[in-house]
Order: C-alpha cells, then sequence, then structure tokens
C-alpha cells in the first residue's frame, strides 16, 4: 500500500525531528487573549474610582484583597510582553515610564518568562557537499541585553548575533525584537558535528544558551546504494533457499559466514568486487547474530537466533 | 539514567539495560505502540519484540540518540505488525485513517518505485522547510499516530485548526514531492 510505504519511509527521518515532535515533550500552552486581563484591569480600576467617589464597596472582602494585592498584578513591558501573546516585544499601553500595570488572573501570572537565551539554528543536519553552506542561528535575548555571540564549542570561535533585520547580512528577520541572528559558514566538506552556544550580556552578568548541534553528514551514493543492495539480495536469496532452512543452526551461521566471505573476496556476478569488509565479520556465540561492514562500512546484522530476518 | 550509561549496559551485555530502557522510555515507546496497535496483548508483544531487537542490536551499533533509535525500532514493529494483523482483519482505526488522510498527497503516478533513500531524503527535505509547529503537528500524526483530540490539548490548539494545518501540509507535502518527481 502507497500510503504504508509513505508511513514506513517516515520511519527514516532524522533523530532530530522525531525528538522534537516526540509526545513526552513539555506541553504547550494556551496563551490567553492579552484583552481578557486588560478588560478585567480596566473593569476593576474604574470599580474602584466609583466606588472611592461614592464611597460603596463594590467588592467583596477577598476580590477587593486580590485586586490591592502586589500579588494581583504583574507589569507588561518589551521585556516579557510576548508571554502575554503581544509579540514582537509591543506594550498594550504606555506611560512615560513605557509600563503599564495591569491585572491579571493566578493562573497567568504563573506563566515563567522566559529569561535565558534560547538558540535555536535553521538547518541541524546537512548533507556533506564541496565548500561551505551558510546557515542561520538566532538567539531570543532578554529585553536590553547586548554583546550577543555565537560561540563554538570546539574552537571558541565568537561570531557577533546582530537584531538589525540585515536579513541578507546577518540573516535577522526584524529590528528590535529581541531575536538576535548570524549567518555561519558550516563546512560540508568533512562529516562532522559542530557545537554552538549563544552568549549575551544582561544586567551586568554573562548568560549563555543551550547548546545547538549542526551534523554534516555523508548520504550513500547510487554505487554505494547498488553494493548494499547486492549483498542483500545475496543474502536473502541464502536464506530463502530451501537447502539453508533445512540446516542446523550452526550450520546456518558457518554457510552465512562463507558466504560473506565470498562477497568481501569476489563480490557478485553482477558486482564483482570486494562488497563486505572481509575483518568485520563477526559472529556471537550466544545468540547466532552475525555481524559484518558493507565496504562502505555500514555495519549489518544477520539473526539467525529465531526468525530467519535481515535487520540492516 | 543517561542514555550514554544504558547504552554501555547494552555493551556490558548486562540485563539491567533493558530493566533501565523501560524505565526511561517504557512510557514513551508504550505510546507509540498503542496509537499503532489497538489491542493491548498485541502492543506486549510488539514492545517485547523491540526490546529483543534493541537487545541484538547493541552492540554493534551504539545509537547517537537512544530515545530515537527505539523509538524507531518500536514503530517499524507496530506497523509489521499491524500490517499483517489489518491483512486478516479490517476496521477503522487511527491508523487507518491517517492512511487514508495520507493517501491524497500521493502524485497519481504509474512509474517504477523510487529509491526508498531518494523518497527519505526528499521527505526530510519537505519536512525540514516547514515552519515548526506545523513540522511537529505533522509527525505528531503521522510518525506517532496520536488522535487529533490529543494534538489539540498539547498544543493549546483547536482540532479544527489542526486538521487545517494537517490538510494544508498534506497539500503542501504532494506538491513537493510532484515537484521532487517522486511517485510511489
Amino acid at each position: 500500500m502507497k500510503q504504508m510505504r509513505i508511513l514506513k519511509t517516515l520511519n527514516g527521518i532524522s533523530d532530530d525531528l522525531i525528538e522534537e515532535a516526540s509526545p513526552d515533550n513539555p506541553k504547550k500552552k494556551a496563551v490567553k487573549p492579552i484583552w481578557k486581563p486588560c478588560l478585567a484591569a480596566a473593569c476593576a480600576i474604574a470599580a474602584l474610582t466609583a466606588g472611592g467617589v461614592l464611597g460603596y464597596k463594590n467588592f467583596d472582602r477577598s476580590e477587593e484583597a486580590f485586586i490591592k494585592s502586589d500579588e494581583a498584578s504583574v507589569t507588561v513591558t518589551a521585556e516579557n510582553a510576548k508571554e502575554y501573546g503581544l509579540g514582537g516585544g509591543g506594550n498594550i499601553a504606555t506611560d512615560q515610564k513605557e509600563k503599564t500595570t495591569v491585572m491579571t488572573t493566578e493562573a497567568t501570572r504563573q506563566q515563567k518568562p522566559v529569561y535565558d537565551i534560547s538558540l535555536s539554528c535553521a538547518e541541524n543536519e546537512i548533507k556533506a557537499a564541496e565548500g561551505k553552506k551558510p546557515v542561520r542561528f538566532t538567539a531570543e535575548v532578554p529585553a536590553g541585553a547586548s554583546g550577543v555571540f555565537l560561540i563554538g564549542s570546539e574552537d571558541g570561535s565568537r561570531t557577533e548575533m546582530l537584531d538589525d533585520a540585515d536579513n541578507a547580512v546577518s540573516g535577522d528577520d526584524m529590528q528590535g525584537d529581541g531575536v538576535f541572528s548570524c549567518m555561519l559558514d558550516i563546512d560540508l566538506s568533512v562529516p562532522a558535528e559542530y557545537t554552538f552556544c549563544a552568549e549575551c550580556t544582561s544586567g551586568g552578568s554573562t548568560l549563555r544558551s543551550n547548546e545547538v548541534t549542526v551534523t554534516v553528514y555523508k548520504t550513500f551514493d547510487k554505487s554505494e546504494v547498488s553494493d548494499i543492495k547486492e549483498v542483500n539480495r545475496a543474502v536473502s536469496e541464502l536464506m530463502k533457499s530451501e537447502g539453508f532452512k533445512a540446516l542446523s543452526r550452526e550450520e546456518k551461521v558457518s554457510r552465512a559466514c562463507e558466504l560473506l566471505n565470498e562477497l568481501a573476496d569476489n563480490g557478485t556476478e553482477d558486482a564483482p568486487h570486494s562488497l563486505v569488509r572481509k575483518d568485520s565479520i563477526t559472529v556471537s556465540d550466544s545468540n547466532y547474530v552475525i555481524t559484518y561492514r558493507y565496504s562502505n562500512g555500514v555495519i549489518a546484522v544477520i539473526d539467525l537466533s529465531e526468525k530467519n530476518d535481515l535487520i540492516s | 539514567m543517561e542514555d550514554t550509561q544504558i547504552i554501555e549496559l547494552y555493551f556490558q551485555r548486562s540485563e539491567d539495560a533493558v530493566i533501565e530502557t523501560k524505565k526511561k522510555y517504557g512510557a514513551y515507546c508504550n505510546t507509540i505502540v498503542c496509537g499503532i496497535l489497538k489491542n493491548t496483548e498485541d502492543a506486549e508483544e510488539c514492545l517485547n519484540d523491540a526490546y529483543l531487537k534493541l537487545w541484538k542490536t547493541i552492540p554493534p551499533v551504539k545509537p547517537h540518540s537512544l530515545k530515537a533509535y527505539i523509538g524507531r525500532i518500536v514503530r517499524n514493529s507496530a506497523l509489521s505488525a499491524y500490517e499483517r494483523i489489518h491483512a486478516v482483519k479490517r476496521g477503522s482505526d487511527t491508523v487507518k485513517v491517517a492512511l487514508d488522510e495520507l493517501a491524497e498527497c500521493i502524485p497519481d503516478s504509474s512509474c517504477d518505485m523510487t529509491e526508498e533513500l531518494e523518497l527519505q531524503e526528499c521527505l526530510e527535505g519537505f519536512l525540514r522547510r516547514l515552519p515548526k509547529t506545523d513540522r511537529i503537528i505533522f509527525l505528531r500524526r503521522y510518525w506517532y499516530m496520536s488522535p487529533i483530540k490529543e494534538i489539540a490539548e498539547d498544543h493549546g490548539l483547536k482540532e479544527t485548526k489542526v486538521v487545517s494545518v494537517l490538510r494544508r501540509t498534506r497539500n503542501r507535502l504532494k506538491r513537493y514531492l510532484e515537484r521532487e518527481g517522486m511517485s510511489l
């Protein structure tokens, strides 16, 4: 079935994508609309004012205590505006100090402000190729932070990250949104892992971000795929043969090793060259598992313990 | 226990390896299997198969991410079990619905089967181009086989929004596969 093929092929996606979508990751809470606490605040202030003018108490004791309490209010500034769904760090209403106090519910107040740096990059895994590739890194920093740098964990290299909306150069989308960006050329010529973190100065102290790793990986070329298929075909053919099925388990192990050695020495009729690394063929005595490496170094396993299936 | 320590236990051929794996990733594996197989007996059998496969393949394999590695093994076993069971018994379930949804994004072509690796690379490229939320929702649905309701709850979205994101992503996937010359 075609759809099943898509589902099965999806199994081969990279580790980071699987982990990113894992159901046991922290759940994202629904962002409560900002107008609700605003409206509540406006009503409360109006009611208090009216209460003061007219000399009435419009609230019972607990409500009054809540409204008057410092705990019941939260200051919405550019620093934490995003948390309240304002986006872009803008304020709902500002006085001269660019601050406004808004009444909010206990639940909304408990949402933790994001004060740590959060570093991410556009591509965590890149296929190896000739030359270099510019990769965009973004870091969300607290408001007022300065000196934002991307630091290479291996070589300690420092690249300045900017919040200048100069997309072509720094990769930054919007100026003043607290998201700093930089473009870094990643060398694709050799498979490797590059780890980075971001650092900035805020309120006299230095903050560091989470680590982000960019992996440059190599994929098989057509001849490698063809060699792997040829080995798999030969192994499958052997294992499906009636003669092989009739053998005892020890004989099967011995026969499979013979075939692998033959593939290592001479290959097959269609691919008359070494298809398996001879020194890699090993047999586990305890559970009848043969491991070996294809000519390109990829490990494969023949499991003869229970079912004669091929795991690679 | 850290993944590296668990992997080390496998390399030492210590039976604690499986115990620690179950302790750390048991619930995660259970979520994957139960998303695909509704029958608890089938699910349990599938999980046992997966742990056995893990035991047999580590070593020599030393996974970079144990979570993703075991997730793949479990999902693969569960999908194979699903196919096996479904060949006999037909009915309406999450996987069948997910398969029906995916049918609409598969290009109609009479060409030969595309190379597995090319298709895999193509899907990977497609997923990486998606906005993060859309990608997570797509994978929650088609990798973890999570019900729409559960995805919506976890992301603080309405079910209709999740359905619409999935529809949009499937349409994008269809166009992407066609553009890349993929045929299935």
